[in-house]
């Protein structure tokens, strides 16, 4: 767990730019499918719309022909002599009422055609009893029944064709169906009442073929009388019964959507004036849309875009991103505290990162460049500190020094005080005008001397000095006036309360180094032995003495004081052995 | 490193499996709207619910006791639309919709192997000549090829109202092997004692016209089957004489079309019925009527030697059709049915009262059987026994069309035109007719 945070973590540029582009691309996806979706919907349902109601207003024409060819047929039947006579003639020799039969059948196969003579069944039953009955078909109820039924009164008192909607008609062709039933009174001039009645009996399945064709699971159709009755459906059970919503809605008294056996249908319609009824078309809008796998199509470009483009975009992005994450590893492989200055960054991958990188370099370069520059001003101080240590010389050792003198010649000691003066400017030719920070041990030795001297001279002969120099270490290099203090101090304070002492100096060499040793048999030194005194020599005292090794040499070398009260002080100057090869 | 390919990784998946599934869905959904053949449906067209459909759906029965998993469906049309819905598709070429099986009238049948050839199926291999009777053969053979499966026979007879015709004085023996003379002075009898018609006659079926011709081996067509002829036929010239007398006699009703010609009998308001015997199921529909009714031979033609008592009219075959699909599954529920089993000829013979043209089907049980309804005669014996002397003729192409012209002739001459000069028109109408 902890690994993927750190993943995610140390990655967070790469993720968050990819993030980004992802959510991008996703998001375009999205809204420019939902858009298309959305307008193509739209479309595609207006013009399924359309083309739906070119189909309805088709239907109605072709019910309108067919009302045309029917109303014809019944004209026909008024208009022949045939007819005329067939309905009204009582009796009739045999061969006139054969030759009226054989005229009756050609006047009115020829208004028929084949093509309605299959569709429907004409009827004709005269107020006589007389029938006539078109096709193979037989009669289902006696012409009495016929005659007296409502349909034919309604017939009786209308002028025009009466068209309505029956659950049985007057033929075999019809027994048990559906029909739809035109109906006129035959009168001939001169009569008031009619000699008889044509029906032509339509079918349901007529009916049906109307609109069968152009029905689809997206797009049902049906035919409704002009008072709601459901006249023909694929739905047959609905045959016959009277549908007030699907009415109001296709009047336009009500929206146009409406619920239909429980889905959401637009409802489109043609009225076709003539059969007095409704070519209805209820489309299911969410079926059609499906039938165009509308969704399903722009569902699975739109994946597939999207898929490539990320797949693109993530491949362009790691390259890109790689270089700067080559540069984080390699910084941070330089976090532990030890830059290697030395090693640079290669510069490649885009410009920016080839300029990260360069500016890298430089900053190593620069910063190189500022230690060195450190380095040597730091050494340069720390000669300068050296220098400005060493250089000094206390003004009161000079003046008590100058007294002594003038003690010596005041007291006629004139040998003395020209050894004395003599001493003095070898010490002060050292120190002040010699600028040299190292001399040899041999000259140092020599400056000891001279420096004993001059305090023997001023204090007393009981503390006597001896100075050894190995002979292989006379060459070697040391700090000026690096001993004299100890010495110094020594004489100060090593003998206290005491007659006489002895301090023995020791220059040799061990090993790499180069040994000092200040010994004295003196009373020992106290832990808090003071260092300053008014008047020594250079004012560096011990722990001077200490740090100058240390800026010199190193911490590796120094002093160590070793000291017993009562018994004596030694003091070890341990520096490294350095050959001094240059002239004098 | 690692984490970038992880994302890598699980992108990818997450697009690929949306694709996948928009991918898969769309095409299941886009894949039905296959056709509807299927395997193990035929279907079968006939008219006259009482007759041929009803044997359809009998054979339907006897058909699936032994082949279960196959659906036959009978649809019953009238015959008008069924000609005009096979020729219609069979010229356009178009099979959507049309039948495995179809019920052709003898009198059509050549028209559509001429007219349409391939498309009726050859079924030599199920229907062996020697099987069925020689007359029916006839219509559906073309260069020893049997085309059909025969069916019923259309073999015309004389059924009458036994007590109209004695209380007009006559009994049955007066009705055996009548000529038509003398059926018309029964009718005029009949007319004057019970006041009903002796039978009813369609201006525009020529049905009586067509029956009287057979009788004496005659048609509208040479034995050429091509040949009009009209002007020169003088047994066709007889048989509208004659049916010119019976007009003038005044011992039909005129009616025209299919109801008016069955309620007159069921009705009980003509005294006889000369036509095939495949009425005899509409007369026996009328119940009330058992018992009442005697069948004898058809009247044959006065001044014709060669004209027998008996003829043919109408009579139809099982075809089936080649190219609308499971043409081999039709052909053997043909086989099974109507072109072998007498045992369904048999319960035929009993339903409808079918008069097979299958030879071995007199050998039925019911064929012996005496029918109550026709008082105890043994009508299938009669019918049999004269469908076997029915003269063959050729009917030809142009039956119905000829027929037409005829009609229009028959009225003139009942009009009181001259009958030689009509038919001279006539045959002039009829040759321009066929012509075309």
């Amino acid at each position: 767990m902890k690994k993927i945070l750190h993943a995610i973590r140390s990655n967070s540029l790469f993720l968050r730019v990819v993030s980004v582009a992802v959510a991008g691309v996703i998001l375009i996806t999205l809204l420019v499918s939902l858009i298309s979706i959305y307008s193509l919907q739209n479309a595609y349902l207006q013009t399924f719309s359309n083309s739906n109601h070119v189909v309805t207003e088709h239907i109605k024409s072709t019910m309108d022909r067919f009302y045309v060819e029917t109303t014809n047929v019944m004209q026909t039947v008024k208009r022949s002599w045939a007819f005329k006579r067939y309905l009204r003639m009582q009796d009739m020799t045999t061969v006139d009422a054969s030759y009226t039969i054989y005229s009756m059948r050609k006047h009115l196969d020829s208004a028929l055609g084949m093509r309605l003579e299959s569709d429907v069944n004409v009827l004709v039953v005269g107020v006589n009893g007389r029938t006539y009955v078109s096709g193979e078909s037989t009669l289902t109820h006696t012409t009495d029944e016929i005659l007296q039924s409502d349909f034919t009164k309604r017939i009786a008192g209308s002028s025009s064709p009466v068209i309505d909607f029956f659950a049985e008609g007057y033929t075999s062709v019809s027994k048990g169906k559906n029909v739809y039933m035109m109906g006129q009174a035959i009168t001939h001039d001169g009569d008031d009442t009619p000699s008889g009645y044509v029906y032509v009996i339509i079918p349901e399945e007529t009916m049906m073929d109307f609109y069968t064709s152009y029905t689809s699971d997206s797009g049902e159709m049906l035919l409704m009388q002009h008072d709601g009755t459901i006249l023909s459906s694929s739905h047959s059970a609905e045959i016959g019964t009277v549908d007030e919503k699907l009415l109001h809605a296709v009047d336009g008294t009500e929206s146009a959507e409406l619920e239909y056996r429980g889905k959401k249908v637009a409802v489109t319609s043609s009225y076709a004036e003539s059969m007095e009824c409704y070519v209805v078309n209820l489309i299911d809008r969410e079926q059609a849309l499906r039938n165009t796998n509308l969704l399903h199509d722009i569902f699975f470009v739109s994946c597939v875009v999207s898929f490539l483009l990320i797949v693109v975009m993530f491949l362009m992005i790691n390259h890109s991103v790689k270089p700067i994450y080559r540069l984080i590893h390699r910084m941070s492989e330089n976090e532990s505290g030890k830059i290697d200055l030395t090693s640079k960054i290669e510069i490649a991958g885009g410009y920016e990162t080839r300029e990260l990188a360069r500016v890298y370099n430089v900053m190593l370069d620069d910063i190189d460049h500022y230690i060195d520059q450190l380095v040597t001003e730091q050494s340069n101080r720390r000669k300068a500190e050296i220098h400005a240590l060493q250089m000094q010389i206390n003004p009161h050792f000079i003046y008590n020094t100058l007294t002594s003198i003038k003690w010596l010649i005041w007291q006629g000691e004139s040998e003395k005080s020209i050894q004395t003066i003599d001493a003095f400017s070898l010490i002060l030719r050292n120190t002040i005008s010699n600028q040299k920070e190292m001399i040899t041990v041999k000259e140092e030795a020599e400056n000891l001397r001279n420096y004993i001297f001059l305090l023997n001279t001023r204090f007393s002969d009981r503390i006597h000095t001896d100075i050894f120099v190995a002979e292989h270490c006379e060459n070697c290099c040391i700090p000026k006036l690096l001993v004299q203090p100890f010495v110094e101090n020594a004489f100060y304070h090593a003998f206290h309360g005491v007659e006489s002492g002895l301090i023995h100096v020791f220059f040799r060499k061990k090993g790499e180094n180069l040994v000092v040793e200040i010994i004295d048999n003196g009373s020992g030194m106290p832990a808090d032995a003071s260092q300053k005194k008014s008047d020594s020599f250079s004012g560096i005292g011990i722990h001077n003495v200490n740090d100058r090794i240390h800026l010199i040499y190193g911490e590796a070398y120094g002093i160590s004081i070793e000291s017993n009260l009562g018994l004596g002080t030694s003091i070890t100057i341990t520096i490294p052995a350095v050959e001094n090869h240059m002239p004098e | 490193m690692h984490i970038k390919k992880m994302l890598a990784v699980l992108t990818a998946s997450l697009m690929l499996a949306g694709s996948l599934t928009a991918c898969g869905s769309s095409e299941s959904s886009g894949s039905d709207s296959a056709a509807n053949t299927d395997s193990n449906t035929i279907t079968i067209w006939a008219w006259d619910d009482n007759f041929n459909v009803k044997a359809a759906n009998l054979a339907k029965e006897y058909y699936q006791k032994t082949n279960p998993d196959v659906e036959v469906n009978v649809v019953s049309m009238a015959q008008a639309d069924i000609v005009q819905t096979l020729n219609t598709a069979l010229s356009s070429g178009t099979y959507n919709g049309l039948p495995n099986i179809v019920l052709i009238e003898d009198y059509r049948i050549q028209n559509y192997l001429s007219a349409y050839p391939g498309e009726i199926k050859d079924l030599s291999g199920s229907v062996k000549a020697e099987d069925f009777m020689d007359y029916k053969l006839g219509v559906m053979t073309e260069d020893d090829k049997i085309y059909g499966v025969p069916f019923d026979s259309g073999v015309a007879a004389l059924f009458y109202r036994t007590d109209y015709i004695e209380e007009a004085g006559y009994s049955a023996e007066d009705m055996q092997d009548l000529t038509w003379d003398e059926y018309i002075e029964i009718g005029k009898a009949v007319k004057e004692k019970t006041g009903k018609s002796m039978l009813t006659l369609d201006p525009s079926d020529l049905g009586q016209i067509r029956m009287m011709m057979q009788s004496a081996g005659a048609w509208y067509v040479q034995e050429d089957g091509k040949t009009v002829n009209i002007a020169e036929n003088e047994v066709l010239k007889e048989a509208v004489k004659t049916y010119q007398s019976m007009m003038e006699s005044g011992i039909s009703t005129q009616i025209s079309g299919w109801d008016p010609f069955v309620s007159a009998f069921q009705k009980g308001d003509v005294a006889s019925v000369p036509t095939g015997c495949w009425i005899a199921p509409t007369i026996t529909a009328a119940t009330d009527q058992s018992g009442k009714w005697a069948v004898a031979p058809l009247p044959k033609l006065s001044n014709v030697d060669e004209s027998l008592n008996t003829s043919n009219i109408g009579g139809a075959s099982w075809y089936v059709l080649d190219k609308v699909g499971n043409s081999d599954l039709a052909e053997q529920f043909l086989a099974e049915t109507f072109a072998s089993n007498v045992d369904l000829m048999n319960d035929l013979a009993s339903e409808i009262n079918l008069v097979s043209t299958l030879k071995a089907s007199s050998t039925a049980e019911n064929y012996s059987k005496p029918s109550e309804f026709f008082g105890g005669q043994e009508i299938f014996n009669d019918f049999s026994q004269w469908t076997t002397e029915i003269p063959t003729v050729n009917y030809g192409l142009y039956t119905y069309t000829i027929e037409d012209i005829m009609t229009e002739a028959v009225q003139s001459v009942l009009q009181g035109a001259d009958i030689d000069e009509t038919f001279a028109n006539t045959q002039v109408q009829a040759e321009a007719a066929v012509l075309n």
